[in-house]
């Protein structure tokens, strides 16, 4: 397996000047946007003022066309900063979800870019359904509506949404075909058992009891629709990646800066040798995180997407442990306080292991993936 | 598991038949649920006083003290059986603070007049303690503690800080190193002093942990005054005294004890049938678990042996014994609270620090099991900092173990 990535000279300059406006809008709106809760009005002004949630879309649609590559600049920044906005959700895996050639599908995307509307996706039926078996999640298609009924455990930032994704089955006509639908969140019949989340994000256990749906509900259906669920799973994991890059380069900052400035027995904690290497440890493993998130990133659009995305998944995970624990060691007692940044980013680096699967999982995952050139 | 296999004579057959018994009868369901859903290194104050008052009534409440004191006068295959069956079971870690460290130095050091009246106490659980020793400049350099204690006529005025203080919240009584003169080496000005926490002067600031947890504080001294005779040990002794504390703790033998406890929470969580019972049927999952638990068999063999060398009296190898089995319990109970985080996959990003510390009900979602998980792993990255961080503890082996 082999990383192709080629950057012409002008997506090259894109991105650069994305990643100067995203720099200048976390400095500028340091309070509202770094280490804060989600507030709509914040979304909304990313959205609608800034023009940062449209960078991935097409220029038809009133985007930078920088495509995936956007997230990625986007979701590190994020990572570095502890921003709790939900665009994973409503930008990377929505649009996977929807095709900006379908009208509809278009209207949904340039809304959830203006941060006019929030998307969020509930493809999986909860953690173990990976596979996107959606046992129970159910669509019973009449002439005038379709009528969904099931349960989504687990669906991060649902709280927030104004629309749901939600990836079900069919019963009845063409049982068991999948079928992908624009729910809206206060439709009738939705249900939501909120809670928050380690990294001071939220989430949902949602329940469809008869949710009667239109027809133009279905953005999707059959194997297009799965296939765009699994894009969006495999779409999800990259741009987490990409954020768990900037939590550990941020946390990597924080722990050379506190060890250069903690004194013990004299010196500066930064000047034993023990703890340069651990740093450098550190360093390493990131290096290594953020190269094989690119690696998946360009493998998005080949055969091998699947293997490379749990390839990434398994060793930022990986990364994401080790190099948290190590900040944290090093920091000594005020690491473990929660009034301290690095607690904070500690907690997201762990929620990042288990949001898409655990590492166990994936390293399965890679090995029948990326085929059966080795021993039992 | 494998266990130590000790030669039980008829004696000590009848002592574990005896506490199991007592366990039998006394951990209750009541109390083995809430012992289940301890997360900290400690059980908190008020389930640790009520077990302690148990012990205490069984006369167990101090094994490691001599029997004119109201120790429990356990051999060393005793206390093993004891520390063994008690984990097995589950029961709270109690603090350590009064009965395995301020206790034993009372006993070496104290006066007539402080072993009266502090020890009955502190066995009885009328006196909790803490232990005032970090400062937020003197951390793994306890020797550059400024916390100044003057002599003033017959009282100590004390002004200054401490810091990471655990469970200064549930505690009467404070023991603290202070600083009593600036002459000379750091260590030679130090000075260990009794405190009582409801002294005019004291502030108990709570520190929150990243778990949510409230296990420990900072405590203030602002012209604290306290007796000269709460002064244990000469002025300016205090390092020795401190260094008898650390060495004693070693000995008792309880870091198995305290892992197998944790073994029995990740057992409980993949329990067959449960909901996370997939994760133990995982090969990967299964062989970590199973390299832990050849680990845990490995350092109750050494504990044993120390606790053998201890009593006769073979100091050197405690001490680098003491470091290592440090190491190994840290790094063994960071191993396991890793588990208990993967065995609950994607539950574990679920917040409940409302329901563990904040009185929420539970949800109906969400897995009873799936409750601890994260708090105990969160807490137990401080168990390779506190007490001795790895670092000082392999700066120590250094010099005891390799003579470097």
């Amino acid at each position: 397996m082999s990383g192709e990535m080629v950057q012409d000279e002008a997506q090259r300059e894109l991105l650069a000047s994305l990643g100067d406006l995203v720099a200048r809008v976390l400095s500028d709106r340091h309070e509202v946007l770094c280490g804060a809760p989600f507030c709509r009005e914040t979304w909304t002004m990313l959205g609608s003022e800034l023009g940062l949630l449209s960078a991935d879309l097409p220029e038809a649609l009133g985007g930078m066309e920088a495509g995936a590559d956007a997230h990625a600049v986007v979701m590190e920044a994020f990572g570095r900063h502890l921003v709790a906005q939900p665009y994973l959700s409503s930008i990377v895996m929505a649009s996977a979800l929807l095709d900006p050639d379908e009208a509809a599908n278009a209207q949904w995307l340039t809304a959830a870019a203006q941060a006019e509307t929030i998307i969020v996706p509930a493809l999986a039926d909860g953690p173990g359904d990976f596979e996107l078996h959606c046992l129970n999640s159910t669509a019973v298609a009449g002439p005038d509506e379709i009528v969904l009924k099931g349960r989504k455990v687990l669906v991060r930032d649902a709280p927030l949404a104004d629309r749901f994704v939600v990836l079900a089955r069919r019963q009845g006509d063409e049982d068991g075909a999948y079928v992908l639908l624009m729910v809206p969140a206060d439709a009738a019949g939705v249900t939501r058992d909120d809670f928050g989340t380690i990294d001071r994000a939220s989430g949902s256990h949602l329940h469809f009891d008869d949710v009667r749906v239109a027809p133009s509900s279905v953005i999707a259906t059959g194997a297009e629709a799965l296939s765009r669920a699994r894009l969006a799973q495999d779409a999800g994991i990259v741009a987490v990646c990409a954020e768990a890059v900037g939590i550990l380069q941020a946390m990597l900052d924080q722990t050379i800066g506190y060890a250069r400035q903690r004194t013990q027995f004299g010196q500066p904690i930064a000047s034993f040798q023990v703890l340069q290497h651990r740093m450098v440890d550190m360093s390493v493993a990131i290096e290594q995180a953020e190269s094989i998130t690119r690696l998946a990133r360009g493998k998005m659009g080949s055969a091998d997407r699947s293997a490379a995305v749990s390839a990434a998944m398994a060793l930022v995970s990986r990364a994401c442990r080790s190099v948290a624990q190590d900040a944290v060691q090093i920091h000594g007692a005020v690491g473990i306080a929660n009034e301290t940044p690095i607690s904070r980013y500690f907690r997201r680096a762990l929620a990042i292991e288990s949001q898409f699967g655990a590492r166990d999982y994936h390293l399965r995952r890679y090995m029948e993936r990326s085929g059966a050139q080795r021993g039992a | 598991m494998i266990s130590l296999e000790l030669e039980l004579d008829a004696q000590d057959s009848a002592f574990r038949d005896e506490v199991r018994e007592f366990l039998a009868e006394k951990f209750t369901p009541e109390l083995r649920h809430e012992a289940a859903l301890q997360t900290g290194v400690f059980a908190n104050g008020e389930l640790a006083s009520r077990w302690h008052r148990i012990l205490f009534e069984r006369g167990w409440a101090a094994p490691g003290w001599p029997e004119q004191y109201g120790g429990a006068g356990f051999s060393a295959t005793q206390q093993y059986i004891f520390n063994d069956e008690c984990a097995r079971a589950g029961t709270p870690n109690l603090p350590v603070a009064g009965v395995r460290l301020c206790g034993p130095v009372l006993i070496e050091f104290g006066t007539q007049e402080q072993k009266d009246y502090f020890l009955p106490r502190i066995l009885s659980g009328e006196h909790v303690w803490c232990q005032g020793y970090s400062e937020p400049q003197a951390g793994s350099d306890l020797a550059a503690l400024e916390c100044r204690a003057q002599r003033d006529g017959d009282e100590y005025v004390i002004n200054g800080q401490k810091t990471w203080t655990t469970h200064a919240q549930f505690a009467q009584w404070i023991f603290v190193l202070v600083r009593t003169s600036r002459e000379g080496p750091r260590q030679a000005g130090i000075s260990f002093l009794l405190v009582p926490l409801d002294a005019p002067g004291i502030t108990v600031r709570p520190i929150l942990s990243m778990s949510g947890e409230h296990e420990v504080n900072e405590v203030f001294f602002d012209d604290v005054r306290v007796p000269a005779s709460n002064l244990v040990g000469e002025e300016n002794q205090g390092w020795k005294v401190a260094k008898f504390l650390l060495v004693n703790e070693r000995g008792s033998g309880s870091g198995a004890a305290f892992l197998k406890n944790a073994l029995g929470m990740l057992n409980r969580i993949i329990a067959p049938g449960g909901p996370f019972a997939d994760a133990g049927c995982n090969p990967a999952f299964a062989r970590r678990l199973a390299e832990i638990e050849i680990e845990i068999a490995a350092l109750e063999q050494s504990e044993h042996s120390l606790l053998e060398a201890v009593r006769r009296g073979e100091m050197e190898r405690g001490d680098r014994l003491a470091s290592t089995h440090k190491l190994h319990v840290s790094h063994l109970m960071q191993a396991i609270t890793e588990m208990e985080v993967e065995a609950i996959g994607a539950f574990a990003q679920i917040d409940q620090a409302p329901v563990l510390f904040g009185g929420d009900d539970a949800s109906d979602h969400v897995p009873p099991r799936a409750l601890t998980p994260v708090a105990h792993y969160l807490n137990m990255r401080a168990i390779s900092i506190f007490g001795g961080s790895s670092e000082i503890q392999r700066n120590i082996l250094t010099r005891t173990a390799l003579g470097l």
